[in-house]
């Protein structure tokens, strides 16, 4: 059968390849025009694309705790989503009327923000922030800037005055006097326009008429809130942009030195390009924006899509050198190639779909919209490019270099020929042991989590989390909330037995290590009481007497109970989020759950920042075994499918697997903790690591199929695709490299991963493939395909036989014409 | 339906009423529930210090009993309540006893362990017992009264008592909230507690039995008596809310009201070892001293205006306040306008403070510390 397959390779093997071809080539006019049309409208919707960045989308919405929070994510709002304006005084402390009056300013211009929730918004400008002490009358307050403030110098005075008695040091004026915050909380929708805040805009206005308007010599603006992150995160993402150009540009030079023809490579890069602006248009279509995770999926689709070109390319060359003509070039490359690229772009999308096993939004849009930018690969490079290059053929440098390379052993030849003997073979087999070896060893110190203080999206050196430093430094705040919910019947979440337990949660949560304190409505009346019998602290603690506690609880800020009083969060303030310390945390709730079952209150966890991350890394945890299973699953299945030897399978899995154990070792060593955005990285990396194994065991059985010896099969291999190999893995590489430079932590640790595993399965392809096959004796296998050969119905016999006619296809054409 | 009808209610009647128990008894009776243990504890709120084997016994939320050490060592001791305690003292034969919120008692045998000895269940049933006696007394005197005897304002009287009485028995369900604020050891077994709306208990017995001492106090208006000391005479003084304050010459047996030269809150008095002088302190930085066992008294008012909430005199006669907002104030007890005050970075209020040696230990809202006098 191989035999006569090989005779008959000037026509298409089957009747739906027939078909294919005869449609793609037919009418080149005709599918191109409607090709251009469709890639045309696909490209307008592209670059409508809004990028976005969806708090509920980043976290696990089928969670318990999530679930919990979002029954009161309204009544949580108020405390959670607000924007701290941080004043500082370069120059001596606050109490000046210079600083003031900045001061003011600044409370006025945040006022008129946009989504700022005005009856909310504190600084020792607002009504709302008041001084009050305990007198012989009684309680005497009145607001921190007295009334007649004129700027004089006993005014200031008794500012300063009033800022003691009012119990803001460490709330809105830093400990060392020589800064002072706005707080301004934020609303959910835009009271302007009704839509939902947009906190890029948010962001842009603050930067532009707070940070940039107020800064001086004297004054620096910081800037600290949920809202800003967001902000600068969408910012940071955009400037992603920049280095897509980048990863074009070097791309361009690495195409222009591989095929030395202009018109190929600029073919190739239109064809990948136009691949991501339809990849984008049809997320548009779908309805989804663009996330800073689904961000990495156009460099993807760029770099799959470069790489499925540069196959194209070089066949399409291979053919014009050995004579055929423009068209004649471009139809035996489609022929040859599109049954073994589909085969790898399917197995590409279905490596990514695993990921939707995944219960995170943001991992599943990343998932979907690298399956759409698959699909429109297959398009545009393995349907679209071909026509083209039947147009454009091939520059007579280009070919000129082509040739003078043919006979040539490339440099990938001579450097990985020999891991197929047994010498070297065994060497690599050792160093893959003790890399194996080391990989255990440090992938078992691999955090869960994100292991950084302050915003753990942007880098520690960001300006945000500068500014965060600052504020945690100064200010009795910290910013990683764990919120328990205790809820109750309305009405009774003050009720003196709830706030007992509310109390008796606060003691035993004080003793969890990581926990800094505990705060919640039983605090305000313990501290209440206090106030209220004329400030002796003796009186400290709850009271018994429902009236009294109720009075007690009568200035709680709002956020501590909600309104018909059926909830009150207990804060759980922590030193830092990483996992141990949340899972302490959660492990101490649970553990009071468990002894104590009150029944006037449920304790419901977590909300908080803390207690949503908390949520993200239980379910990260689960899902990294999870989502590993599914993906080797995936990868074993297909690959026996198109083997049919589970020697092969072994040969291209091993090494896939020392890549994935290598890169959680570095994940370890270079301090990057499992979490939303590098769990897709080890699916996407073996997904698209397989590909290498493919493509080499193709050829390999193709050669042994002949006769050939194991050595000579991979000297054979290597010479065909070897050089695609190695192309394609930096290719890929390059495409993320760039990401290490992004303004995002999250988006470089992703970039630094996919490109050492995109590199490091190249590697491993050409280095340990052979050297497995030799120690599984894979050259025994030879007499077998062509048993196998003789059930044709079986489909995966198909496409391997389609990929193993590919180069005796074109061998053909050279004796055709001639 | 008409089955339904006939069963439900009495299904659901006793359903209904076995429930109750039970629902109480899944609450939390602070004053049943041991103290937690916690890894902070001497930075929880603190309420009091007494000095106790070379270093100092603490009070504070959640029934804190700490012994704590001036190079910063301590250890929590079991305590057997969780309200909140305000005050200790020490017994001559070694024991201790301590006071706190829903006037719990808690006793601790030399080497022994703490125990509740007396809670705010006790206080009610005493002070039932005494408005009945009262009631008793007065209803007696309104039937033996002369026909043409103006009984009306005794009536009155009469209606009030029964009207607290029934608020005191109607807190027996509802359960204690009253303070005891401070307690002295006044020789012997004797001991003294004095509390939130003018109660003042007695012990003979080291603590065994308790009588309700509150009338014996000229205190109509129920104004809290805060604190309570003894001077090394054997006079005791209790001060307290809106300037009363009350001296016994005769160890507790009779008390003479004091006429003090201010009508706010005083929230502390303390005598100086071996000499007749006396500070008592207060709101808004009122300060009153006596030179002579509290005959006489000067008011002096620190300019600072913060509330102080405890003090010390040592053995050089110099005081020190501590109060609200980390105000650390002192004085030769002589000389009062010489006075130097300084505040705590911390910004704390404080409520107590002993020194000791170079060193002010300050207890207070955010734990105790050592603070360095220079």
């Amino acid at each position: 059968m191989t035999q006569s397959s090989t005779n008959n390779t000037s026509a298409p093997t089957s009747r739906i390849e027939a078909a294919c071809e005869s449609v793609v080539f037919g009418r080149r006019p005709l599918v191109l025009t409607i090709l251009t049309l469709l890639l045309l409208v696909l490209t307008w919707q592209g670059l409508k694309v809004r990028p976005e960045a969806s708090f509920t989308n980043m976290i696990p919405g089928n969670h318990e705790f999530i679930n919990n929070y979002m029954d009161y994510r309204q009544e949580l709002a108020d405390l959670g989503n607000v924007v701290r304006i941080v004043v500082e005084s370069k120059e001596g402390d606050i109490f000046t009327p210079e600083f003031q009056e900045v001061l003011k300013q600044v409370t006025d211009e945040v006022f008129y923000v946009p989504g700022v929730s005005r009856d909310g918004l504190k600084s020792l400008w607002t009504p709302n922030v008041r001084w009050q002490e305990v007198t012989e009358e009684g309680f005497v307050g009145g607001a921190v800037i007295p009334n007649g403030y004129d700027g004089s110098e006993k005014m200031v005075a008794r500012v300063k005055a009033n800022v003691f008695k009012s119990g803001q040091v460490g709330v809105l004026v830093g400990n060392d006097f020589r800064s002072a915050i706005v707080l301004a909380p934020l609303q959910d929708v835009n009271p302007e326009t009704g839509k939902p805040l947009d906190y890029r805009e948010l962001s842009d206005f603050l930067e532009q008429n707070v940070r940039d308007k107020y800064s001086s010599d004297q004054v620096q603006i910081r800037i600290v809130g949920f809202a800003k992150v967001i902000g600068d995160l969408i910012d940071g993402a955009v400037q992603v942009v920049l280095f897509f150009v980048l990863a074009v540009l070097i791309t361009f030079a690495l195409l222009w030195l591989y095929s030395r023809c202009l018109r190929s490579t600029f073919t190739v890069l239109a064809c990948s390009i136009f691949a991501v602006f339809c990849q984008l248009g049809v997320l548009n279509l779908l309805g989804y924006g663009i996330n800073p995770y689904s961000m990495l999926v156009p460099f993807l689709v760029f770099a799959i899509g470069v790489s499925h070109g540069v196959q194209i390319i070089s066949a399409v060359m291979h053919n014009s050198v050995r004579g055929a003509d423009k068209v004649a070039a471009a139809r035996l490359a489609f022929r040859s190639l599109y049954l073994a690229g589909i085969t790898a772009l399917v197995s590409d999308a279905i490596g990514f779909t695993t990921l939707m096993v995944i219960d995170i939004g943001v991992i599943r849009e990343l998932a979907i919209a690298a399956s759409i930018g698959v699909a429109v690969i297959i398009v545009t490079n393995l349907v679209a490019l071909p026509i083209i290059a039947s147009y454009v053929g091939v520059s007579a440098r280009g070919l000129a270099y082509a040739r003078e390379r043919q006979d040539q052993a490339s440099l990938v030849e001579r450097l990985f020929a020999r891991f197929a003997r047994p010498q070297q073979a065994k060497a690599i087999l050792a160093v893959a042991l003790i890399l194996c070896g080391a990989g255990a060893y440090y992938a078992q110190f691999m955090k869960i989590g994100d292991l950084d203080a302050g915003a753990p999206e942007l880098r520690p050196d960001s300006r945000y989390n500068s500014d965060n430093a600052y504020l945690v430094d100064n200010y009795s705040t910290s910013t990683d909330v764990f919120v328990v919910m205790a809820k109750t019947s309305a009405e009774q979440c003050v009720a003196y037995e709830n706030l007992v337990w509310l109390d008796q949660l606060a003691a035993h949560m004080g003793n969890v290590p990581g926990v800094q304190k505990v705060s919640s409505v039983a605090d305000v009346s313990k501290f209440g009481n206090f106030g209220m019998n004329e400030g002796s602290l003796k009186w400290y603690g709850l009271n018994r007497n429902q009236f009294i506690t109720n009075a007690s609880v009568g200035k709680a800020p709002p956020g501590l109970i909600n309104a018909d009083c059926s909830m009150a969060p207990v804060l759980v303030f922590l030193n830092d989020h990483k996992a141990e310390t949340l899972e302490r945390v959660v492990a101490g709730v649970q553990a009071f759950k468990a002894e104590h079952t009150p029944d006037s209150v449920e304790f419901l966890l977590a909300a908080g920042n803390s207690g949503i991350e908390a949520a993200t890394n239980d379910v990260i945890e689960d899902a990294q075994v999870e989502m590993l299973i599914w993906v080797y699953g995936v990868v074993i299945a297909l690959c026996l499918l198109t083997f049919r030897s589970p020697r092969i399978v072994l040969a291209v899995v091993l090494p896939l697997m020392l890549t994935s154990l290598l890169g959680q070792a570095l994940m370890a060593l270079m301090g990057i903790g499992v979490k939303v955005a590098t769990l897709p990285v080890i699916a996407l990396g073996v997904g698209i690591g397989v590909d290498y194994g493919i493509y080499i065991f193709t050829k390999v059985r193709e050669a042994l199929a002949d006769g050939k010896n194991l050595i000579e099969s991979y000297a054979y291999t290597l010479h065909q695709t070897g050089k695609a190999v190695a192309f394609t893995g930096v290719t890929l590489a390059i495409g993320v490299a760039t990401w290490v430079f992004s303004p995002i932590k999250f988006q470089a640790d992703m970039g630094l991963l996919l490109t050492f595993m995109f590199l490091w399965n190249m590697l491993g392809a050409l280095m340990l493939v052979p050297a497995i096959a030799w120690l599984l004796r894979i050259d025994n296998l030879a007499a077998k395909p062509a048993a196998g050969n003789s059930a044709p119905a079986e489909p995966a016999e198909k496409q391997i036989n389609a990929a193993a006619q590919s180069p005796r296809a074109t061998k053909q054409t050279e004796t055709e014409p001639a | 339906m008409r089955l339904t009808r006939l069963f439900v209610p009495r299904l659901l009647l006793p359903a209904l009423i076995a429930s109750q128990p039970l629902l109480a008894s899944a609450n939390v009776e602070l004053l049943q529930t041991p103290a937690l243990h916690s890894t902070r504890a001497a930075q929880s709120v603190i309420t009091n210090l007494h000095p106790a084997n070379d270093g100092y016994l603490l009070t504070g939320e959640r029934g804190l009993l700490l012994q704590w050490q001036a190079d910063g060592q301590w250890q929590q001791q079991n305590s057997p309540v969780s309200v909140g305690l305000t005050a200790v003292t020490t017994l001559a034969d070694g024991s201790a006893v301590a006071v706190g919120h829903d006037a719990a008692i808690l006793r601790r045998a030399p080497q022994g362990e703490w125990q509740k000895i007396f809670d705010g269940y006790d206080l009610t049933r005493l002070q039932i017992s005494a408005l009945e006696k009262r009631r008793d007394d007065l209803q007696q005197t309104i039937d033996n009264a002369a026909e043409d005897a103006d009984i009306g304002e005794l009536e009155y009287q009469l209606e009030e008592l029964e009207f607290s009485l029934e608020d005191t028995q109607a807190e027996l369900e509802t359960g204690p909230n009253k303070p005891l604020l401070d307690i002295v050891s006044a020789g012997g077994k004797r001991l003294f507690a004095v509390g939130a709306y003018g109660t003042l208990l007695c012990s003979d017995d080291a603590g065994d039995n308790w009588q309700l001492h509150s009338a014996s106090v000229d205190n109509p208006d129920r104004f809290h008596l805060n604190a309570i000391t003894r001077s090394d005479d054997g006079s005791l003084y209790i001060v307290g809310e809106s300037g009363v304050g009350f001296v016994s010459r005769d160890n507790g047996d009779s008390w003479q009201s004091m006429d003090l030269p201010y009508d706010g809150s005083l929230f502390g008095i303390t005598a100086q070892a071996g000499a007749p002088n006396l500070v008592a302190f207060g709101l808004q930085g009122h300060v009153l001293v006596s030179s002579d066992g509290g005959d006489s008294w000067q008011h002096h008012k620190v300019e600072a205006g913060a509330s102080f909430l405890g003090g010390t005199i040592d053995q050089n006669g110099q005081v020190v306040l501590v109060g609200h907002g980390g105000i650390v104030a002192s004085f030769p007890v002589a000389q009062p306008d010489d006075i130097t005050v300084r505040k705590h970075p911390s910004g704390a209020a404080f409520s107590a403070v002993a020194v000791d040696g170079k060193q002010l230990i300050l207890a207070g809202q955010f734990g105790v510390t050592a603070w360095d006098m220079k």
